[in-house]
């Protein structure tokens, strides 16, 4: 039962990675890529991390899943920011927003 | 019962990894700046990790781990550093 709830997770964080790395490669601005790549991809790691720790059923490697969830749910709204911070100083328009002043 | 369905389903998994990885891959090569290069080479990280995590339950071994934690490390902070180094430079692309 919890090999099925484990690969039900597996198949779940597949189809959340793919469906953001369909964003990052079809969307056509620098701010949707990244809300696909740092919203959906990390999501589909999550599941994904959970399916492995359910379905090796060790406490080593679960408490190795919480940690690397734990650190790419706080490193990867850094990494977007940081990096859609320096699109707005390079001058990039967002596709919605006509304008907005780069500050900070 | 279950770990025939695991053999099962998992080679199927890794190669939808595969095409998220050329999916992203694309974009890397396309990317008609630099900022989109380097969002796509974060998300071929993200991509990276989750493969090494189902590759690592295919062969039966624990150490992926490892690889993953330092993996994570080590992407996060090329980002941040690439993009400030982006953010500091004088030539617009």
């Amino acid at each position: 039962m919890i090999d099925l709830i484990g690969i039900l997770c597996l198949s779940l964080g597949v189809f959340f990675v793919f469906t953001g790395s369909l964003g990052v490669s079809r969307f056509k601005d620098v701010y949707l890529r990244l809300q696909a790549s740092s919203k959906s991809i990390t999501f589909g790691l999550g599941f994904l991390m959970v399916g492995i720790a359910l379905l090796v059923s060790q406490g080593e490697v679960a408490a190795k899943a919480a940690l690397a969830i734990l650190f790419q749910f706080l490193t990867a709204p850094i990494a977007a920011q940081t990096l859609a911070r320096a699109a707005l100083v390079k001058g990039q328009k967002p596709l919605t927003m006509a304008d907005e002043s780069p500050e900070g | 019962m279950e770990s025939q369905l695991l053999d099962l389903v998992l080679p199927w998994l890794i190669g939808a990894l595969v095409v998220c990885l050329v999916l992203v891959f694309v974009r890397f090569v396309l990317g008609p700046t630099q900022l989109d290069r380097l969002a796509a080479f974060e998300a071929a990280t993200l991509v990276l990790l989750c493969l090494a995590g189902l590759v690592g339950l295919w062969v039966e071994t624990v150490w992926f781990f490892d690889f993953i934690l330092v993996l994570s490390l080590v992407g996060f902070l090329s980002t941040v550093a690439v993009a400030n180094y982006i953010e500091g430079s004088e030539n617009d692309d």
